[in-house]
């Protein structure tokens, strides 16, 4: 239990140095989101790009969508609720139905038939 | 630092259980949502699943790892969504299999090759995993699972296994691969061996009448079996079998692509029945040994402006030998001393299709399906020797658009059928028997379809063909018609006539595995027509958690003219004639049920009354049993193991009658009945599927299958009283090694 005590608070005092550092107090940060290509990308980047967010990038390939946040103006709560109600599914919340229906018939990713053309 | 991982776990553990997806499940009914009361919705390979309720609203936890939701209920298509989330609503909208048979058509449409799809018919779809569970070895055996199509011998020595639907013989039902009639002709005894189980992607099989766009040659029903296509096939796919009886066979597929529109597939069947064993020591092989090549290699194109295109070729080369167990041992042994069966056929076939569909109006398209193949085939019986040759070319070209709206639909087209036929009989050098026909049938052809919604279907359709040998046009008209009344319930009705040409001699082979002699009692050929009518219901009863499904079907078929086979007029001669009268009824009630998750049940209970106007008057065709019932339970778990077992029950048959032969050679008016058993296991691995399974598991077996086997070339000496199993207990192992497609 030590161990474990002195190891967290390791950790804890590595990321204040961290952020420390950071002199716009952006933090880098990653959202797994589900899509299937070129045209999903263009979309989740968008939506991701709330002011506050920067350099938001998405790999169709690994699902994460990369990105830099002020946490003083943007909240990442606030980022995943902006992509999912763009059609996107996050790994926290899944998009409203109206908004998946909307999107273009090949970016359905949650049809198993749709993810099987893309591969 | 053991208590960090364990407190890492719990952590993991904890939010995962967190997650929670919810929604709302509907049916879409006449583009109207309702709520889908009972719909089962659960991870992918997991049993962690709820059913949704009375507002078809359901919440589920999410499962670690897991991230493909499943939602399904009989009758309708089952969805699955990919769902990355911890939370939020996902919703399902289910349409009904009749729905989607019609959206099938549409895409079949699309790509123009597959044309036709009849939801207005009594029509089942056996799909792979069906098929996988009759692991054994040919089209005919893919039926054991399948309450509608019964399997027999036709007689004691060749082993020949024909099909039988509606208590009437395989050769009155249309069997087709890829729209192309292929067990017809020379093929229409041996055809359905030279499908091999591997090759089969599907089967769709229609009790009755179908429609009139594929020919006016089936009669009971049409079976239509579906290979893989280079698009579907897997990148490669091996199968080997080797069961007790001595069969062994290799199976190999594959499929590549040459460029980006044109893509191969190649199938290649090799089996062999090395020796013969008699297990009932009465002289004679209980199975033929053997061997069989059938290669098959298919290429599709495709290009941007609608043309799609395919073309193949297959080989088949099958040989046969049985008989007398001292007339195998000794190759080359004198056919005068010792009773042999020998059979060989060769055949080839070019096939091909061409589609186009029109960019701007996507219910409009136009196909052209053709086929030209040649078989011979040359058969030793003791001392009878038959040859037969076929050459065969098949064109049809179908239309289809709409007229205003989807709900009304048509096809239209033309076809061509050319059959080139000779056969001939000879004993001992001098010939008994030969005739050669030249049939050229021109055949014009309009389909017309109503479907003003999902509940109601009508298919009208008629046909005019030109028959050069018999020079004269005949007139095929067919109707279907369809009703939903409510989500759980259909009603089917139809019917209309049929048409075809026998092959006296080659349709009769089987006798020839006798000493009776032959008496064609018409000089003349004539048309085989006949009349058929349908009628069943479909009801889904809610129980339990579950849905029963039955099946209730009657058809009748009414002969305007048959080919009659009679044995019973004299134990030494088998007289064939043209006769009309003969009919069949075929009743069939059928119970659907998954007792448990994974775990299904099928119970069947037919009863056939088949019988043909023989030289006596009208009495029951031979080998067809009155009473038939049926049970298969097959269960899969979620590791992928398969059970399958089904019971068999085949009430008394009709033999020949033998009151006028001598009393020993005498035998009983009626078989016994009897049950047979038959139980299979599968194991799937990653790309391994092993399965091993045993046939007629309690090895039940008719004793004395060939009367006067003693004394082969004397009077009396008949194979044609077979009505139960030969061999017994088959044991058999196998498996199949599979690399999909990327």
């Amino acid at each position: 239990m030590k161990n474990f005590l002195a190891s967290l608070i390791l950790l804890l005092s590595f990321s204040t140095l961290m952020a420390q550092s950071e002199q716009v107090n952006l933090s880098d940060s990653v959202l797994v989101v589900n899509g299937v290509c070129g045209m999903c990308q263009q979309v989740i980047e968008k939506a991701a790009a709330l002011p506050g967010v920067e350099q938001a990038q998405w790999n169709k390939d690994t699902k994460i969508l990369k990105f830099k946040y002020n946490a003083e103006q943007v909240s990442i709560e606030s980022i995943y609720k902006a992509v999912a109600a763009s059609g996107y599914d996050t790994e926290f919340l899944a998009a409203p139905e109206e908004a998946y229906q909307n999107l273009h018939d090949c970016c359905k990713y949650r049809d198993p038939a749709v993810l099987k053309d893309h591969q | 630092m053991r208590n960090t991982l364990i407190i890492v776990c719990l952590l993991l553990s904890f939010t995962a259980a967190r997650g929670q997806i919810s929604g709302t499940i509907y049916f879409v009914e006449e583009g109207e949502k309702i709520a889908a009361i009972g719909a089962n919705v659960y991870w992918e390979g997991t049993e962690k699943g709820v059913s949704a309720d009375e507002k078809g609203f359901y919440t589920l936890e999410r499962v670690p790892g897991k991230n493909t939701l499943v939602a399904s209920f009989i009758g309708f298509e089952t969805q699955k969504k990919v769902v990355i989330s911890r939370m939020g609503t996902i919703n399902f909208t289910l349409k009904s299999d009749a729905a989607l048979l019609a959206e099938a058509e549409v895409k079949g449409r699309a790509k123009a090759t597959q044309i036709d799809l009849k939801a207005a018919g009594l029509s089942y779809r056996i799909d792979e995993t069906e098929l996988r569970k009759a692991a054994c070895c040919n089209l005919s055996e893919s039926f054991e699972t399948n309450a509608s199509v019964d399997v027999a011998f036709s007689d004691a020595i060749s082993g020949t296994k024909q099909i039988e639907m509606l208590g009437l013989a395989g050769k009155y039902a249309l069997i087709q691969r890829e729209n192309i009639p292929f067990v017809r002709g020379l093929n229409g005894i041996n055809g359905l061996s030279y499908i091999p189980g591997p090759f089969i992607e599907s089967i769709q099989l229609t009790k009755g009448l179908s429609s009139v766009i594929n020919g006016y040659e089936s009669i009971t029903g049409q079976i239509n079996t579906e290979y893989y296509k280079p698009e579907t096939a897997p990148r490669i796919l091996l199968n080997v079998f080797a069961n007790q009886g001595g069969r062994s066979e290799i199976n190999l597929l594959g499929s590549y692509s040459t460029s980006e529109n044109i893509q191969h597939a190649t199938m290649l069947h090799l089996s062999a029945i090395p020796f013969s064993q008699d297990r009932n020591e009465d002289g004679f092989a209980d199975i033929t040994n053997g061997s069989q090549v059938n290669l098959l290699h298919r290429m599709h194109f495709h290009s941007h402006n609608g043309w799609e295109g395919q073309l193949g070729v297959n080989l088949v080369q099958d040989k046969k030998q049985g008989g007398q167990i001292d007339y195998l041992e000794q190759n080359g042994a004198d056919q005068n001393l010792f009773w042999g069966f020998e059979s060989t056929d060769e055949r080839a076939e070019l096939f091909g299709k061409l589609g186009y569909a029109f960019q701007d109006e996507v219910y409009r398209s136009v196909g052209f399906i053709y086929s030209a193949s040649y078989q011979n085939r040359n058969s030793q019986f003791g001392q009878r020797g038959t040859q037969a040759e076929l050459g065969n070319f098949y064109l049809n070209a179908i239309f289809q658009d709409i007229i205003g709206t989807s709900a009304h639909k048509y096809h239209t087209g033309v076809s061509l059928l050319v059959d080139d036929y000779s056969e001939a009989l000879d004993s001992v050098g001098s010939q008994l028997y030969s005739h050669q026909r030249q049939e050229i049938v021109p055949g014009a052809f309009a389909e017309y379809s109503f479907e003003p919604n999902d509940d109601f279907t009508l298919i009208a359709g008629m046909r005019v063909d030109y028959n050069s040998y018999f020079e004269k046009a005949y007139f095929t008209p067919r109707l279907n018609l369809r009703y939903a009344a409510g989500r759980l319930t259909t009603f089917r009705i139809g019917g209309g006539r049929g048409q075809r040409t026998a092959n006296k001699l080659a349709e009769n082979n089987s006798v020839l595995a006798s000493s009776r002699q032959l008496s064609f009692v018409n000089q003349e050929f004539r048309p085989e027509v006949a009349w058929n009518a349908g009628f069943s219901f479909d009801q889904f009863i809610p129980l339990g958690e579950k849905q029963l499904r039955y099946t209730a079907d009657i058809f009748y078929t009414w002969f305007e003219t048959k080919l009659v086979t009679d044995l019973d007029y004299n134990p030494n001669a088998a007289y064939i004639f043209y006769q009309q009268g003969s009919r069949s009824i075929s009743f069939m009630n059928q119970l659907d049920y998954e007792l448990i998750k994974g775990l299904n049940l099928r119970l069947a209970y037919k009863y056939l009354r088949s019988e043909e106007q023989f030289l006596e008057g009208l009495n029951l065709a031979y080998q067809i049993p009155e009473h038939r019932a049926f049970l298969n339970a097959s269960y899969e778990s979620v590791k992928k193991w398969k059970f399958d077992m089904s019971v068999n029950w085949f009430g008394a048959k009709r033999l020949p009658n033998s009151s006028d032969s001598p009393t020993e050679f005498q035998q009983r008016e009626f078989s016994p009945s009897y049950l047979t058993v038959d139980g299979q296991i599968n194991k799937e691995w990653k790309n391994f599927e092993f399965f091993t399974g045993v046939n007629n598991l309690f090895n039940f077996r008719q004793s004395n299958p060939i009367v006067n086997s003693g004394q082969a070339f004397s009077p009396y000496f008949d194979s044609n009283f077979i009505w139960g199993p030969i061999f017994g207990r088959n044991i058999y192992v196998g498996m199949y090694y599979k690399i999909p497609r990327k």
